[in-house]
């Protein structure tokens, strides 16, 4: 049996991995009930629900030919705060992604921080916002898509 | 503590094992998605690993990337390891990295 804070981390690194795996439905259906926010410099990206977000994710992420992104999205510094009085929780989270791909040695693409909210429903914990603040940019040429021309 | 901080230990004490047994690298294990079966006595259990290196000669750098899928079973009150693999996704100059080809 795992304890709450268990489990919304292994929901966290669910949706890492999908998303690592090219997956995005699956990543985004984890979100299907939850609004995400990209706050940039100018303006605030939100995206609300599964379909919000896969489309957000075919935008943003380049899809190499073995299907994935070719990143790894390496978390850490997971910190739950579980709330069990009123089935929710917070979380706070480090996020560091390297990528590879034809011609683009490993390297550290992006870095920042995550603020996760949950609700317990149905006996099974699930995403009901997430504020994503990219701190640090590297080169990002290898991971944003292509322009179709 | 809980058998998922236990799986957390096995794995974190299995990359410091890794460090001592290669000067000069650090193998950092994220993301440890723990799938505990309802016996209680058997975890799958996938996490992430980048191994970075630096020497004299040989500025810090990431060098692989990748993942382990482990299986992990309680064995007379400890979790162990029974099964593991490494899955290499990505690799950067691993000129210095161990002798026979990637040991992740």
């Amino acid at each position: 049996m795992l304890s709450a804070a268990d489990e919304i981390a292994n929901l966290i690194y669910r949706y890492d991995e999908h998303v690592d795996r090219g997956r995005f439905a699956e990543a985004a259906a984890l979100f299907a009930d939850a609004v995400v926010e990209y706050p940039t410099r100018n303006v605030t990206v939100t995206v609300t629900g599964a379909h919000e977000l896969e489309a957000f994710l075919r935008r943003s992420d380049r899809v190499y030919d073995d299907g994935t992104p070719r990143t790894l999205r390496y978390r850490t510094n997971v910190s739950v705060d579980v709330d069990d009085a009123a089935g929710a929780a917070t979380a706070f989270s480090f996020f560091t992604i390297i990528q590879a791909a034809p011609g683009f040695p490993l390297q550290i693409i992006l870095a920042g921080a995550t603020h996760d909210g949950f609700v317990l429903a149905d006996g099974r914990w699930r995403f009901v916002d997430r504020r994503v603040d990219v701190r640090l940019t590297g080169d990002l040429s290898a991971h944003t898509p292509e322009a179709t021309p | 503590m809980s058998a998922a901080d236990e799986i957390r230990d096995l794995l974190f004490a299995e990359c410091w094992r890794l460090d001592r047994a290669t000067p000069g690298t650090k193998h950092v294990c994220t993301n440890a998605i723990i799938e505990l079966d309802p016996s209680g006595t058997r975890a799958e259990v996938r996490s992430y690993f980048l191994s970075q290196q630096q020497f004299d000669d040989f500025l810090l750098q990431p060098v692989a990337a990748g993942r382990y899928l482990d299986t992990c079973e309680l064995h007379e009150g400890a979790w162990r390891f029974v099964h593991r693999e490494v899955l290499v996704d990505f690799t950067g100059d691993t000129s210095r990295y161990g002798g026979s080809g990637v040991d992740a």
